[in-house]
C-alpha cells in the first residue's frame, strides 16, 4: 500500500507519536505504516483518513503493479 | 499524553520495560532452577510476572493492532514449522523403531505427545474461530 501519511503528518507539524496518540495506536504503528512495512486495518485506516479530513482512497492506494 | 514512545523525555519506553519485566521473570526462573532452588524459581517468576502485569495495567504500557498482526504471524509460523518438522521426524521415527534401528525413549515419547496434543489444540482453537466469522 502506497500512502502520503508521512507528508500530511509533517504538514500538521505532528510527531509520529501525536498521530499515534490521536488514532489510538503506537508510535511504532505510524512509523511502520509510513514506511509501507505494515498495511493498517480498515478501523485505523478510516480512523486516519477521519484524522485528516480526507477519504481512505486518498490517502491509502494500492501499489502499482 | 503519549504512553509508548521515546518521544519525551523517558530513557524507556512503557513497552520496553514490560518486556523487559518478563525478561527477568524469565532469567531469573532459569538461573534459579539451575542453582536447584525449584521454589524460590516458581516464587520469582510469579512476582516478577505479576509486577509486569500489573505495570501493563497501569503504566500505560499499549499494544496495538500492528502488534496482534505480527503475534500472529508468528503463530503462523511456529504452526508451520512444527508441522513440518513432525511430519517428517515421527513418521521416520515410527519406521525405525520398526525396523529395529531406533527405540523410543520417554523423553522423544513424551515430545510426540505434546506435539500431538499441541495440533488438538490448534483445532479446537481453528473450529471456535470459524464459528465466530
Amino acid at each position: 500500500m502506497e500512502t502520503d501519511l508521512r507528508r500530511r503528518r509533517e504538514e500538521r507539524g505532528l510527531s509520529q507519536a501525536a498521530l499515534g496518540e490521536a488514532v489510538g495506536v503506537t508510535r511504532q504503528t505510524i512509523n511502520s505504516i509510513e514506511r509501507g512495512r505494515y498495511d493498517p486495518s480498515l478501523e485505523l485506516a478510516f480512523a486516519l483518513a477521519d484524522f485528516f479530513d480526507c477519504r481512505v482512497e486518498e490517502l491509502f492506494q494500492p501499489e502499482a503493479q | 499524553m503519549s504512553t509508548s514512545t521515546l518521544s519525551d523525555s523517558r530513557l524507556v519506553s512503557p513497552r520496553l520495560l514490560f518486556v523487559g519485566l518478563w525478561a527477568v521473570a524469565a532469567a531469573s526462573y532459569t538461573a534459579l532452577l539451575l542453582l536447584d532452588r525449584p521454589l524460590a524459581a516458581a516464587g520469582a517468576f510469579v512476582a516478577v510476572g505479576a509486577a509486569a502485569v500489573a505495570y501493563e495495567r497501569v503504566g500505560g504500557v499499549r499494544f496495538d493492532e500492528r502488534d496482534t498482526a505480527l503475534y500472529e504471524t508468528a503463530a503462523a509460523r511456529t504452526v508451520q514449522v512444527l508441522g513440518v518438522v513432525s511430519a517428517v521426524a515421527f513418521p521416520s521415527l515410527v519406521a525405525a523403531s520398526a525396523l529395529g534401528y531406533y527405540e523410543w525413549t520417554a523423553f522423544t515419547a513424551g515430545v510426540g505427545a505434546t506435539v500431538a496434543a499441541v495440533f488438538a489444540l490448534w483445532l479446537v482453537m481453528l473450529v471456535a474461530a470459524r464459528a465466530t466469522r
